[in-house]
């Protein structure tokens, strides 16, 4: 484990400020796509420093699976306060990341006046965040999220570029 | 004594090379640029006892010595290296391990600095990284002499 039990932060405080970070954007930026754009980069920021500090006491990882392996069992549970809850994958690139209770989404519920869209904004900051984990890593891929029926449920769909990486 | 330490990025670029007690810096570009082939050397070698792909140690020991020197490696998941130059002739190898685990901590915090962005592989300019470096490496003369 990462992180260690006294360096705790309010994890409410995260997830409001997160929430007016998106409210933020979408509402100051011209287009969905542009504020979506933005999000992502500064999640990627946030992921490439994050990447930096919680692999220090790790070890060096070189292989795209060992790094695919340092997300899943480390990074996120500290991250995002618990760990994921199944990787699963369908060909060599595709990878699947659920977390059934996603704490950065799990207080949202849709009103009649919004949809799963709306929600779906709060999913781009973290998957900046994967993905510039990734890239610090030095494994180049794509990382997408949508959610399964309720907003509490997020599937995590990391697509590996470059070469294919052998399942085992 | 240490007389050299050196960061460098992720693509081989220079982001902080620092000399202590010695007139010359150039020279020492030129053995920290010399000696990132033996990193990269060294980071294709996989300990034997891991067949199963398990975290390899981030400290790479001597990396060569010179007539002078001793040059000492050492390289972060994130494949930033650092390089320690330093004249004696024994170090003692735990105590070098243990400097570049404090130089990495050091580092880390430097990348939290909101001014520094990290993506562009920035020169290190900060200050605060510069003394603390200077005063790590005094402690680490101090007790090795």
């Amino acid at each position: 484990m990462i992180g260690r039990s006294e360096r705790m932060c309010s994890a409410a405080c995260l997830e409001l400020m997160h929430a007016e970070m998106v409210s933020y954007f979408l509402s100051a930026r011209e287009t969905r796509e542009s504020a979506q754009k933005e999000m992502e980069r500064l999640g990627f920021r946030v992921g490439q420093k994050l990447a930096e500090r919680y692999t220090k006491d790790y070890g060096r990882i070189t292989e795209p699976m060992e790094v695919l392996r340092f997300i899943f069992s480390d990074f996120w549970p500290v991250v995002f306060s618990k760990p994921p809850d199944s990787l699963t994958t369908n060909n060599n690139s595709l990878y699947y990341i659920e977390d059934t209770d996603f704490r950065w989404t799990s207080k949202i519920s849709v009103t009649s006046r919004t949809t799963l869209e709306d929600a779906s904004y709060f999913l781009t900051f973290p998957c900046g965040i994967v993905k510039g984990a990734f890239a610090a890593l030095d494994v180049d891929a794509d990382v997408k999220a949508d959610f399964q029926e309720t907003p509490s449920r997020c599937l995590f769909t990391i697509i590996f570029k470059g070469k294919a990486i052998p399942t085992r | 004594m240490i007389n050299c330490v050196a960061v460098v990025g992720k693509s081989n670029a220079p982001l902080f090379l620092k000399t202590y007690h010695v007139p010359e810096t150039l020279k020492f570009h030129y053995t920290v640029h010399t000696s990132l082939d033996v990193v990269e050397e060294k980071c294709t070698i996989r300990a034997p006892s891991s067949t199963v792909s398990t975290p390899q140690d981030m400290y790479l020991g001597l990396l060569y010595p010179t007539e002078e020197f001793r040059i000492y490696g050492y390289i972060t998941a994130t494949k930033t290296k650092f390089i320690v130059v330093t004249d004696d002739v024994d170090v003692r190898s735990p105590l070098m391990e243990q400097f570049c685990k404090n130089l990495h901590t050091l580092y880390v915090n430097m990348v939290c600095n909101p001014f520094y962005a990290i993506e562009q592989e920035q020169k290190i300019e900060s200050p605060v990284f510069i003394r603390q470096v200077e005063q790590l490496v005094q402690r680490f003369n101090e007790g090795s002499r």
